[in-house]
Formats: C-alpha cells, structure tokens, sequence
C-alpha cells in the first residue's frame, strides 16, 4: 500500500475520489430534494385550507383546486389519500407532500371537517381538486 | 510510512473537513430558502377579529360572565390558549383569552418572527383585540 518513499499512492487517490464524490453526490441529492418547493407548498396550502376552515360557515361544501400539490406529491410517490389530512379531535390540517415529513396547521372555528376526498379531475395530477365538508362540532357530551 | 506520507494525510483530512464546511453552507442556504414559511399571523388574526365582531354582536355583555367561554362563540378554546389573544373591552369591564402577553407585544411597531400580529376592531362598543403567532409545524410520518 504505501512504497518506500511514503505517501499513498494509487489507492489514496482513490480513496480520496470516493470520498470527493460521495459528499458532493450528497449535496447535490440533498439541494434537488428542496427545488419543487414541496415545503413552500405544503405550508402554503395548510395555511390556506385553514383559511376557509375559519371563515366557513357549518354546512359549507368546499372544493379547492390544488394542482400544484398533487402534481409534486404524486411525482414523490405519496399515495394520493395522504396527501391532505384533518384531524378533528385537534383541529388540524395536515399537508404532506413528501416522504416521511408534513406540514400541521390549527383552525380555531369550532367545526368538523368530514367527507374529505381528492379527486384527480382529469385522471392524472394536471387538475386536481380537494372537496370537503364543514359540519358542526360534535361535543362529547351530548 | 515516513513523514512524507504523514503530511499527505493531514492534508487529506484538511480537504476533508473544508469539503464538510462547504457542503454544510450550502445545504443551510438552500434549507433556509426554500423551507421560509409565509407570514400568516396578520391573516388569522384579521379572521379571528370578524368571527370575535360577530359574536360580541350576538352575546352583548354576555361575554363579561364568569361563566362565560369562548367556545358559545363557536370558536375552539384548546386551540385559542396557544398562540393566540382575545381581549374584549367596555368601559371597565374586560374579557381576556389565549396568551396574556400579547397584549404587550401588540404594542410594538417592530416586526419579528416571535412577535404576534395583532388585529384592532371595535362593535357596538366594544373594543377589541385579538392576535395570532400561530406559525405551521412540521411533523414526521
């Protein structure tokens, strides 16, 4: 491995060059990983459902067209029925747009939100739509 | 091997660490840009202010009762403790609710990412007041 001389000769540099290529291999898998804008999306539709959450009146039928979302989730294999979740029991509206990770944002009106479906209006991601239902909330102790 | 051989490897390391610094500037950069969130407190707080007008329009002095709660004004009280304020005033009397501190950082004109947005109405009477510093959270699945 080493010669007399010292110093690391053939296998050094390779060593070396596995090493270079595997960091900035790294890099550059990490920075594509963030180009969609999957975490600007996510936060923005989370914020915006939330929206219509709040000023909705119960009894209020919702379709939003979220094109964008579906088309960089769907490009990231997430099943389309996890793309947009509500969770009642905290008045959360839950966003994931890639694997492993989503965005959770609290509707303070004291609704439900039920009925909710995806529907890929077109057959694929070019349109999409979200449709959900706002209901009144249903108290434990009633 | 000899110190000629020594030196080399020091020298690898060297390479190595400053590749490590780099590649860590630049994942924080693009990290940074593209996970920025969109300030939504000013949006929310506004939202709150018209539900809070038209139920202080409903319930009048109502509101002013020990047992009053916040959840007759068909609004969520679990998620209004946090990260939000209600205060609701007329001539002495006042109803507060959420994050008490609020109302002193609603008094600053500077804008920070800690500083809730507030929002300043008033109906048939009432003053009101109601702030946000709700921001979305990321969770793992």
């Amino acid at each position: 491995m080493f010669d007399k001389r010292g110093g690391w000769p053939l296998i050094g540099n390779i060593i070396y060059l596995v090493f270079l290529f595997t960091i900035f291999s790294f890099g550059v898998i990490m920075v594509s990983s963030y180009k969609n804008g999957a975490s600007l999306w996510e936060d923005f539709y989370a914020k915006e459902i939330t929206r219509i959450i709040n000023t909705a009146e119960p009894g209020t039928e919702v379709f939003l067209d979220v094109s964008p979302a579906v088309s960089i989730a769907l490009k990231q294999n997430i099943d389309k029925d996890r793309i947009f979740d509500f969770d009642n029991v905290n008045n959360k509206v839950i966003v994931g747009l890639r694997p492993g990770s989503a965005r959770s944002f609290e509707f303070f009106n004291d609704v439900e939100v039920t009925d909710w479906e995806l529907e890929l209006v077109s057959g694929n991601s070019e349109s999409s739509r979200l449709r959900f239902s706002i209901k009144e909330a249903r108290r434990d102790n009633e | 091997m000899n110190k000629k051989g020594v030196s080399d490897m020091i020298l690898f390391f060297g390479f190595l660490f400053t590749a490590s610094v780099m590649l860590v500037f630049i994942f924080g950069g693009v990290k940074l840009f593209y996970n920025n969130t969109y300030d939504f407190k000013s949006v929310e707080s506004a939202d709150l202010l018209v539900k809070v007008k038209e139920c202080v329009s409903v319930k009048g002095d109502e509101i002013f009762a020990e047992s009053f709660s916040i959840n007759e004004c068909g609004l969520n009280e679990e998620v209004l403790k946090k990260d939000h304020l209600i205060v609701i005033s007329r001539d002495e009397k006042q109803f507060i609710f959420g994050v008490y501190d609020y109302q002193t950082r609603c008094l600053f004109e500077a804008e920070a990412e800690n500083l809730p947005e507030c929002a300043f109405g008033s109906q048939n009477g009432y003053e009101i007041i109601t702030a946000s510093s709700q921001d979305s959270r990321r969770i793992i699945r």
